[in-house]
């Protein structure tokens, strides 16, 4: 059943979720000073964050909430200094898989596998600088990395690496969002949270 | 209005979250995302030290000096040893010291920010700009929740340490063993706190009383004047 207005305990429950999405963006973000994987780590995002994201989509049951957690982590990615793209990512990424998940109602599973699928794109607004700016950006790197890990990151810098991360992430949304699937069955709804 | 003296006066040097915010962020903008290089250097610092006083002003005196025994180490070893590093060692060396001279600045800031700002102190700053509160109260949860789940994550580590059951293991172990019942504790938590919100009326639409004064004051000025110079001074140098 979808409700109609925002609720006060809507509200904090997209405080709660995103401040686990939020953490477990920051562990992902460790990775990401080997260089690899700093163009990886959409997906390990995607992987890691289904969890909560899935045990956050059952109890999402209006629309706007999606679309708050998308602004909300954008405006927390730009406070932690990766730029204000990550904003309007947010919040476009969050408003399409809000709308999708409406279209389910807010139950079908269906829907929800590509809710996240949507969603979990908007953290590549953090990256969009290396493709958009690249000259400037890399120029920067190499000042602060060294020569080396500013090569090895600029030549997996090209136009279809960025459609290949965008597929890549959104398969990683999907076993991250199954994955999240299995815990919920196996731990929380036992445990009587869901 | 409540009764001037029934607000809370400011115990210790208070800014106004305002303050607080703007300061982070420019922080945020002029350290962390740009590459400075002589002259700059001294703004940077100037920068910097912003930080440093205002551990200072609230007494985190232990905590202050840290941070400015790391900034400092973090920007010198830039400066003079990087250029001699290379190889692994000098990917290794200069991560560090980014991480010192980068890094540090912004997690102080952000350490003393949800330290000593109080949420209705927050709610009462954001309110008073307009921002919508479909914003506002996720985002109080938020900072309410980050000190939360380091509390929650350490007594989970705690529990799973007596039981054996370390980090060594397949990921996804890892994921159940610690993610798992982090979740569960902060979901009965964030239970609680929205029944506790209701209970307080945080319902009720229509404006709201604060026992917080909000406003800005000299402090505010000076730090608020002292960053906005030395940010200045960076892009013009």
């Amino acid at each position: 059943m979808t409700k109609k207005k925002l609720d006060v305990k809507d509200l904090i429950n997209v405080g709660i979720f995103t401040a686990i999405y939020y953490i477990l963006l920051i562990v992902a973000g460790f990775l990401g000073y080997i260089p690899i994987f700093s163009v990886l780590f959409p997906l390990v995002v995607a992987l890691l964050c289904g969890i909560p994201f899935v045990l956050f989509l059952t109890r999402t049951k209006t629309f706007g909430m999606i679309t708050i957690m998308g602004v909300l982590l954008g405006i927390l990615n730009f406070a932690f200094g990766q730029g204000w793209y990550s904003i309007a990512t947010g919040l476009l990424c969050g408003l399409l898989a809000d709308l999708i998940c409406k279209a389910g109602e807010y139950k079908s599973w269906k829907h929800m596998v590509v809710c996240f699928c949507v969603f979990s794109e908007w953290i590549i607004g953090s990256m969009l600088p290396m493709w958009i700016m690249k000259d400037s950006y890399f120029e920067m790197v190499r000042d602060m990395q060294g020569i080396a890990f500013a090569g090895s990151l600029e030549s997996l810098i090209t136009g279809w690496m960025l459609v290949l991360l965008i597929v890549l992430t959104a398969v990683a949304a999907v076993i991250g969002a199954y994955l999240g699937k299995t815990v919920l069955k196996k731990h929380f709804i036992r445990a009587g949270i869901v | 209005m409540p009764q001037p003296e029934l607000m809370k006066a400011a115990k210790d040097i208070q800014l106004d979250p305002r303050t607080k915010i703007y300061l982070l962020l420019l922080i945020n903008i002029v350290i962390f995302s740009t590459n400075p290089s002589g002259c700059q250097l001294i703004a940077k610092g100037a920068l910097a030290a912003v930080p440093f006083a205002l551990l200072c002003s609230t007494g985190m005196w232990r905590q202050g000096f840290i941070y400015a025994v790391l900034y400092v180490a973090g920007q010198l070893a830039e400066i003079y040893l990087t250029a001699y590093a290379a190889g692994a060692w000098g990917l290794l060396m200069r991560f560090t010291t980014q991480m010192l001279s980068r890094f540090v600045p912004i997690v102080i800031m952000a350490y003393y920010l949800v330290r000593t700002m109080e949420v209705s102190a927050f709610i009462a700053a954001m309110e008073r700009m307009h921002v919508s509160r479909k914003i506002i109260i996720p985002f109080a949860v938020l900072f309410r929740f980050f000190p939360t789940i380091a509390e929650e994550s350490c007594a989970i580590n705690d529990a799973m340490r007596m039981r054996g059951i370390g980090f060594r293991g397949s990921p996804l172990a890892v994921l159940e063993y610690r993610l798992v019942p982090l979740m569960m504790s902060i979901v009965g938590i964030g239970n609680e706190l929205s029944a506790a919100a209701v209970t307080r009326g945080l319902r009720i639409t229509g404006e709201r009383t604060n026992i917080y004064k909000i406003g800005f004051g000299v402090l505010d000025a000076v730090f608020g004047l002292w960053a906005t110079t030395a940010a200045i001074l960076f892009f013009i140098l």
